[in-house]
């Protein structure tokens, strides 16, 4: 607690950074609430401002877009019946009827009163479990973290979409992608093509803004051209003064506590995002209900379970990135490039160093007062920002996105060809979403996959035996099993099932 | 034209060249140490599961259903659309290259102007006005404000009126 008080001080005494969480709140939102751009994409556009930063600043500001990201997402899927993220898919269910009676004040305030709950859930199982576990895994050595690696890598590739041998194909090419450049080890290059700018390897932010952005750039010009689903956007008559009355509040809730609980363990899970937790708890609380049978025609229960589950995945998806480096979900895999540019190592250890512990409290304060600070935006100002986004058109927003992206790939280290990467990885992460491979999978792996390489040929160095390390070390035996345990019981669940 | 196992054969196909290519690419690297701790270890073997799952891929594919997904009018929607989609990248191309000859400012507005296009606006008179100045206010904010490196065009050079805006 101590800790977290001085994390609070830090940032109050910080005048930038708090002006740069509460821009994130209200940015996070705008592009979580644009059907299409996701939190990944505005992070991916805006990660180059992180260089001009101080450390808390960069971390702040990016962590609370993702949360306000999410957050965001449901005032598309309420208003226009779009999901802004996937994250808000389940949202939509009851959240556009509601709209379609006039009810939209009541449906986005209950979504506002429900995100907040269930975010602040989360970032307290965060600030309360990392600092546990990262004293558990403080032990851990290279052979220990391979493993480690592997079952995140097998574990995301499983779950993280439809198809397993896609999963794994996408988080197989993501790494491979990531070894191009020099060689850690040996310091000599590898897979170069003799493309001298990529001696050093593959830059994280052109190819973020390839995948997620100029593929979703892409995608939104076919959607546009086959079909009219964009000129449906428009804002249905609505009543912002209907709200959530305290009887409606109090009745859900246990109904909220028990979603942030299933959000917050859904989200410690590598690969296991929002989406999925927004439909598990919107399910499970149907199953749950005396009148179940309401559900989907526009209830508020029906609003603040997703929205409870899906934001209070936010915090503890940060759990496997601060206690063993390893992140969980694309929004984490940024962050861990973010410690990495301002020099700081994540892990276990970072809970030793007493200035990136101090940081660390501080970024866990930034993301309380984020979550404030969204919720305070979107109760207020929430059907404002549905109206003005629903009459700004997609051909023009996403021309501006466009060139925002342009920039911003080129602005990661000044350099053009950092450009022709970006627009390369468009076409590759547009090629993905078409073959139902997962971008997430394949930008975690690309971000894990150089200390993943490191920690194998380190364990192999140490080793008498080669390879069979990983064997006879019985905590590394035991997550390559839990890996692999979950890849075949993904595998074997639909053989079962028919 | 697109049944299930034709759309999973093409994917199948495209991840098969991918994955070759990532394995000859891999077999590229030259040994530095001749032992097993070479640093082409990890590329071959990740390039050889690749190569692996994407005959499986084809393989599930030829058990998929032939039937139309989609009749033959959505399928010409479907190609002028990806005509479209496609022209963001050309324009990223252009974009490139007139960034290297003219410099930031003048290819900002000229890839607005055509990306616009692109994206379906048609008032030719709108959009020039939209790409001057929001080449105008980007290069302000991020050449001017940000700071960020602004190379001269090798084809034009525009320096005079990059600093005067930043």
């Amino acid at each position: 607690m101590i800790d977290l008080f001085g994390g609070f001080v830090n940032l109050f005494t910080n005048f930038e950074a708090l002006l740069f969480v509460l821009f994130g709140a209200f940015v996070g939102m705008v592009a979580g609430a644009l059907p299409g751009l996701t939190a990944s994409a505005a992070i991916a556009m805006l990660l180059p401002l992180s260089y001009h930063l101080d450390a808390l600043s960069a971390l702040a500001f990016l962590y609370v877009i993702g949360k306000s990201g999410r957050y965001g997402g449901s005032i598309a899927a309420i208003l226009f019946n779009t999901p802004g993220t996937a994250a808000s898919a389940a949202t939509m269910q009851d959240g556009y009827p509601m709209t379609r009676r006039g009810e939209a004040g009541k449906a986005l305030k209950t979504a506002t009163i429900a995100s907040v709950f269930g975010d602040y859930w989360g970032e307290i199982i965060l600030i309360f479990g990392a600092v546990l576990i990262a004293s558990v895994t403080r032990t851990f050595g290279p052979t220990e973290y391979f493993a480690i690696y592997v079952m995140a890598f097998v574990v995301i590739g499983s779950v993280v979409g439809e198809s397993v041998m896609k999963g794994i194909m996408s988080t197989l090419f993501g790494g491979f992608v990531a070894l191009i450049g020099m060689d850690t080890i040996t310091g000599e290059t590898r897979m170069t093509m003799g493309v001298f700018e990529l001696d050093e390897g593959l830059s994280l932010v052109p190819l973020l803004i390839g995948v997620f952005v100029i593929s979703e750039i892409m995608a939104q010009t076919y959607v546009s051209f086959t079909s009219s689903a964009k000129n449906e956007l428009r804002l249905i008559r609505q009543d912002p003064a209907s709200k959530m009355t305290w009887q409606e509040f109090r009745s859900c809730v246990p109904l909220m506590s028990r979603s942030a609980l299933v959000g917050s363990f859904i989200g410690m899970m590598p690969g296991l995002g929002s989406s999925v937790a927004c439909f598990v708890a919107y399910g499970e609380e149907k199953r749950r209900s005396p009148r179940s049978e309401e559900w989907g025609t526009g209830i508020v229960e029906g609003i603040a379970a997703p929205e409870s589950a899906n934001n209070a995945v936010s915090g503890p998806s940060m759990i496997p990135l601060l206690t063993l480096g390893i992140p969980g979900s694309t929004i984490a895999a940024v962050l861990l490039g973010v410690f990495l540019i301002h020099g700081i190592t994540v892990g276990p250890q970072i809970f030793d160093n007493s200035n990136s512990r101090e940081l660390v409290f501080s970024l866990f304060a930034a993301g309380l007062v984020g979550i404030t600070a969204y919720g305070f935006i979107g109760y207020f100002f929430g059907p404002w920002i549905g109206q003005v986004i629903a009459r700004v058109p997609n051909r023009i927003l996403y021309s501006f996105i466009f060139l925002t992206a342009i920039i911003a790939a080129y602005s990661s280290r000044a350099s053009i060809v950092d450009i022709f990467i970006a627009l390369l990885f468009g076409v590759i992460g547009f090629c993905m979403r078409v073959g139902n491979f997962s971008a997430a999978a394949f930008v975690i792996a690309f971000v894990l996959a150089r200390n993943a390489e490191e920690a194998f040929r380190q364990s192999l160095m140490l080793s008498d035996d080669g390879i069979l390390i990983f064997i006879k070390e019985p905590v590394a035996l035991a997550f390559l099993l839990v890996g692999f345990s979950v890849m075949l019981f993904r595998v074997v669940k639909p053989l079962l099932s028919r | 034209m697109f049944s299930p196992q034709k759309r999973e054969l093409i994917v199948g196909g495209l991840s098969s060249a991918v994955s070759v290519f990532c394995l000859l690419l891999a077999f590229s690297i030259e040994s530095v140490f001749g032992s097993t701790f070479e640093m082409r270890m990890l590329p071959v073997f990740l390039s050889g599961t690749m190569v692996l799952i994407s005959v499986m891929v084809i393989l599930k594919a030829v058990n998929m259903p032939k039937e139309l997904l989609v009749s033959q009018e959505e399928v010409q929607i479907m190609r002028a659309a990806t005509g479209r989609m496609f022209g963001v990248v050309i324009v990223g191309l252009i974009y490139v290259w007139l960034f290297y000859a003219l410099g930031y400012i003048l290819a900002t507005a000229i890839s607005m102007y055509l990306v616009m296009i692109v994206l379906g606006n048609s008032n030719h008179y709108k959009i020039a006005l939209t790409a001057i100045l929001s080449a105008i206010i980007y290069q302000f904010i991020f050449m001017g404000f940000f700071g960020f490196y602004d190379p001269v065009g090798r084809l034009i050079d525009l320096s005079a009126l990059s600093e005067f805006l930043s």
